[in-house]
């Protein structure tokens, strides 16, 4: 178990562009220039997110892809700990149209509550899927064996199909029920 | 705003002209006790579920029976309403109701009424220093209730409007065991606001206070309520100042619609807003209002305050935390303008970027909040200023659940419905993602937009933004 661990931990260092750029968000979460007078959490907000590592010895810790925003065909690289108290992988998925086409976005973190959800908000399917297992929340286009869709290999997956297949029913249950 | 106030004690002052001929009625037929309570004025009436708008039944200090007469509960909360000042001499139309309220909500309850009625209706100055003498009969009557049938104080919660607040102050200072609670409805600010702690309510005088204000505008000294902290916890509701529905336009429409018989009830409308929101409290026990601790109502519209660590937020009314601070916290919210009053808050911050050199002022916004139970749709806000490459939080409100946020809509409105200068340059800013905090769940959400990037721009479409991340803030990890 540790092997695959320190490769993760190495995968993790070695993407620094998507690392700097969740890193970027937290800081920007901290510039608060509201003066004084307001009680704003982020000033003393705890790191939530646990660091990648090994010492966890015997507890179980969930894993999650976290990614936001995602277009379709675009790989998640980024692996996260989950905190104990987060024993969910949870996805939001949005499908509809926009002003250059129909467009899918698939965002995703560990989450301490999930409830699984489909509603047609504004011609915009939205989607709430939850698991619970390590790594479980892979993008539906995304090559489980990890080869992204960078690499030459990452022609779409088999998931993938079924989610192309699947949203427009999906969106056509949702607005029955609408 | 002030001709308005002028405007409103003018339309008080012929009111009282108006009904002084029928203000005799309730002064006569004292009822006193025995040897030490021969100068107690005020009376105790001990209402009825039954009997919600009548005092049928008196509690006379120093005459047993009258306890068992009345059918006193000798093993429940006993909650005492103290009215405040009355131009009429007659209890205002809200009295029944915050007799019911506690009934219906602790149906073994004892709800006692004070009337104070005669010292109430003087100039105002002359009963406000009458609030020392109820305050000491109040507590002649609480002490003789403990003493002669050993009732726990601990069972008693005071609930004092406008000059009452400050009677019950008193009266807890006075009694010879702190009682469980005051609540002061909008205590009254002139001739209080620069009292010192004997003789107006403070947090000394229960071993818990809490305080409501409504209606604090003017200057400190000629404001109806108090607008200093005088409890352990004081929450200004909308601010404190003004209450929503309480304008001359809704004044006009409601004589319209039922007559003059409640113009006194909109005259105070502000002031009177305390007890319907602590009825509202006592009624729709399942989802209490949340105020929330915070230095200034400014910081508060900008939706910085709305965090619940550390005693940060409380529910308001019936239901509250019973917190002490060291120093008297100030708390706000934002209200409905009927009962149901609770709203939801949310704090949006948006970091605009973009290569726009000049700084706009007093834009326009429309913010629309879709989530898995309803939504809330063209919220209008206003930012102040705003220019490139900066980040602006805001407050928004919506008197709707809408559940868990899902998606979210914003819009830029032009100047005027029609703007040839928005035409041919209209501004704009690119946002990629905005961060919403929900004050009553205490989740924090991100939206991302959907194409990565959005362009915002005056006077155009609308943008939408998706759900891309969110964090529960209450819960401590492991």
């Amino acid at each position: 178990m540790k092997v695959p661990t320190a490769v993760l931990l190495a995968l993790l260092l070695c993407q620094q562009p998507g690392r700097g750029q969740v890193q970027g968000e937290e800081e920007e979460d901290n510039d608060t220039d509201f003066g004084l007078d307001g009680y704003d959490d982020d000033d003393e907000e705890e790191e939530e997110e646990a660091s990648v590592t090994t010492g966890g010895r015997g507890r179980a810790v969930l894993q999650c892809y976290s990614c936001q925003a995602l277009h379709r065909g675009e790989s998640c690289d980024r692996i996260q700990n989950c905190v104990h108290s987060h024993s969910f992988c949870k996805a939001v998925i949005s499908h509809g149209n926009t002003g250059s086409g129909p467009l899918t976005t698939y965002s995703t973190w560990c989450a301490d509550t999930c409830q699984p959800f489909a509603k047609t908000v504004e011609g915009t399917l939205m989607t709430v899927t939850c698991c619970q297992s390590t790594l479980c929340n892979l993008p539906p286009w995304q090559d489980p064996l990890g080869r992204g869709a960078g690499s030459p290999q990452g022609s779409p997956s088999l998931v993938a199909t079924v989610l192309l297949s699947l949203l427009p029913g999906l969106q056509a249950v949702a607005s029955v029920g609408g | 705003m002030e001709s308005k106030t002028l405007f409103l004690m003018a339309l008080g002052i012929w009111l009282q002209s108006l009904t002084t001929t029928r203000g005799w009625v309730a002064a006569d037929d004292r009822i006193t006790g025995g040897r030490d309570f021969i100068d107690i004025e005020s009376k105790f009436a001990l209402r009825t579920p039954e009997d919600i708008a009548e005092d049928t039944c008196h509690l006379i200090p120093g005459v047993t029976e009258s306890v068992a007469n009345c059918h006193f509960n000798h093993t429940s909360k006993t909650f005492v309403v103290i009215h405040g000042w009355t131009v009429t001499g007659m209890y205002e139309s809200w009295v029944p109701k915050l007799v019911a309220a506690p009934y219906k909500r602790e149906p073994d309850s004892n709800v006692i009424v004070v009337d104070w009625l005669s010292r109430a209706q003087q100039h105002y100055p002359v009963s406000a220093g009458y609030t020392k003498l109820v305050g000491k009969d109040v507590a002649k009557f609480i002490n003789w209730m403990a003493e002669e049938f050993h009732y726990p104080l601990d069972n008693v919660h005071l609930l004092g409007y406008s000059l009452g607040a400050h009677a019950a102050g008193i009266a807890g200072s006075l009694t010879n065991k702190k009682v469980n609670r005051i609540t002061g409805l909008d205590p009254a600010g002139p001739n209080f606001e620069y009292a010192e702690a004997p003789s107006r309510l403070s947090p000394d005088d229960a071993d818990f206070v809490d305080v409501l204000h409504t209606f604090t505008r003017g200057s400190p000294g000629r404001s109806i309520g108090i607008q200093k902290p005088v409890g352990h916890v004081d929450i200004y509701p909308n601010g404190g100042t003004f209450q929503p529905g309480c304008n001359i336009g809704e004044a006009i429409r409601v004589i319209a619609e039922r007559g003059l018989g409640d113009v006194d009830q909109l005259v105070k409308c502000s002031h009177e807003r305390s007890i319907h929101l602590f009825i509202d409290s006592l009624l729709n026990e399942e989802n209490p209002s949340k105020a929330y601790r915070c230095n200034s109502k400014e910081a508060f519209e900008k939706g910085l305050c709305l965090s619940c660590r550390k005693n940060r937020c409380n529910n308001l009314g019936y239901e509250i935390n019973k917190v002490r601070a060291k120093r008297s916290s100030k708390m706000y919210l934002k209200t409905r303008s009927q009962m149901p009053y609770k709203v939801f808050h949310y704090q949006v911050k948006i970091h605009f970027s973009g290569t726009e050199s000049d700084t706009q002022t007093n834009q326009v916004f429309e913010i629309s909040l879709y989530g898995t139970v309803a939504e809330s749709e063209n919220i209008p806000f206003t930012l102040p200023e705003i220019s490139a490459n900066k980040t602006y939080s805001f407050l928004i409100y919506t008197e709707v659940d809408i559940g868990e946020l899902l998606m979210l809509k914003l819009k830029w409105k032009s100047d005027s419905y029609f703007s040839w200068s928005d035409w041919w340059s209209s501004p704009g800013f690119t946002i990629e993602k905005i961060r919403v905090k929900a004050g009553e769940t205490q989740k924090k959400v991100i939206f991302c937009s959907r194409e990565k990037v959005s362009h915002l721009q005056k006077g155009k479409a609308s943008v939408v933004f998706v759900k891309c991340h969110d964090k529960s803030l209450n819960k401590k990890s492991g």
